[in-house]
C-alpha cells in the first residue's frame, strides 16, 4: 500500500485501537453498504492548519468489546450505554489527535472540539460520505472480528498536507 | 509514600482508565480525587491535600492549561507536580505545555510508560 493519506488514517487508527482497548483489526479492501440499525457513528471536527471531520463507524457488537477493554471489565451489559459513548468519543479523539501531526506535519497546530455521538441513521449517513466539492474524503476500512471499522476523513479539498500526501 | 492525586478529563472513560493503569503500575495512591474540567480541579486542590495531579488538555469550562497557569499563579499549588496526559500532538503546543514545568504523556499509552514518567516526576521510589 502507498505511504498516502488513506494508508496513514489506517495505521493511525489500527495502532490506537490496539494499543487503547487491544482490539486487533485488520484491513479490509470490501466495500459493503453499511446497515446504519446496527452501528454506532462517532465524529469529532477540528479546525487550524485545514479543517475537517473525523468520524468513525463501528458495530454495535464491537462497541460492546472496546467498552469492555478499554475499562478492564468483563461484560458490557451492565455498562451504561453513555459510558460505551464516553469510550468511542474517546477513541476517535485519540485518534484524531494522533493523526492531524501526521498529516499536517508534527509543528502544525489544530484546535480538535468535543466528540459527539451521531444517533439517527440519516445524519449517519451525512457524516460517512462526501458531498461537498469543497472537501476530499479519505477512508480506512478496518474489520475487528468481521465486523467493521471504517473511519471516515473529510479534510478541505485545498488542505495543506505534509509534502509526501499531496498526491492524494 | 502513598501519592493524593487529581485527575482530571472531562471524559469518565478516561478518567477510569488512568485509575485502571495507576493501580496496575505499581504506583502507590492513597486517596484519588476526580474532576471534569479545570474549574471543578481547582476546587479539589483548595479542599483537598493533593501530591499529584494529572490533566487533559482539552476540556470545557476551563481547559487543563488554564488550570496549570492558575495552579502556577496560587503559591499553595505552584509546587505540586503536574502530568498533562493529552492527544495533543503538536510539537508547538507541547513545548508551551513542558515551558510551565509540566510532564507530558500522549494518549494513547502503556502502563510501563505511565509508571517510568511517575516515578522520573516523584522520584526512583514510586511504586516500589
Amino acid at each position: 500500500m502507498s505511504d498516502n493519506l488513506e494508508s496513514i488514517l489506517s495505521k493511525v487508527a489500527s495502532a490506537t485501537l490496539e494499543q487503547l482497548a487491544f482490539l486487533f483489526s485488520s484491513f479490509e479492501d470490501i466495500q459493503c453498504k453499511p446497515d446504519y440499525d446496527t452501528v454506532v457513528v462517532a465524529s469529532v471536527s477540528f479546525s487550524g492548519q485545514f479543517s475537517g471531520t473525523l468520524s468513525i463507524m463501528i458495530a454495535d457488537d464491537i462497541l460492546d468489546e472496546l467498552t469492555e477493554n478499554m475499562l478492564g471489565i468483563d461484560g458490557a451489559d451492565d455498562v451504561p450505554i453513555d459510558q460505551k459513548h464516553d469510550a468511542l468519543k474517546e477513541t476517535i479523539n485519540i485518534v484524531c489527535g494522533n493523526l492531524l501531526p501526521d498529516i499536517g506535519g508534527k509543528r502544525s497546530l489544530f484546535t480538535i472540539g468535543s466528540p459527539v455521538i451521531i444517533l439517527d441513521n440519516e445524519a449517519k449517513q451525512k457524516a460517512v460520505n462526501n458531498d461537498n466539492p469543497q472537501k476530499r474524503l479519505a477512508v480506512a476500512r478496518l474489520s475487528i472480528d468481521d465486523n467493521p471499522c471504517v473511519f471516515f476523513l473529510l479534510i478541505d479539498e485545498d488542505a495543506k498536507l505534509e509534502p509526501e500526501l499531496n498526491d492524494f | 509514600m502513598s501519592l493524593n492525586i487529581l485527575i482530571v478529563d472531562d471524559s469518565k472513560v478516561m478518567r477510569k482508565i488512568i485509575l485502571k493503569t495507576i493501580g496496575i503500575s505499581g504506583v502507590p495512591f492513597g486517596d484519588v480525587y476526580e474532576a471534569s474540567n479545570g474549574h471543578e480541579g481547582l476546587d479539589m486542590l483548595s479542599q483537598n491535600q493533593i501530591d499529584l495531579v494529572m490533566t487533559d488538555i482539552n476540556m470545557p469550562v476551563m481547559n487543563g492549561e488554564e488550570m496549570i497557569d492558575a495552579m502556577i499563579g496560587n503559591p499553595a499549588t505552584k509546587k505540586i507536580p503536574v502530568i498533562v496526559i493529552s492527544t495533543e500532538g503538536s510539537e508547538i503546543r507541547v513545548e508551551g505545555l513542558l515551558s510551565k514545568g509540566v510532564v507530558f504523556i500522549h494518549k494513547p499509552f502503556s502502563p510501563e510508560f505511565f509508571k517510568n514518567t511517575i516515578e522520573k516526576l516523584i522520584g526512583t521510589g514510586a511504586g516500589k
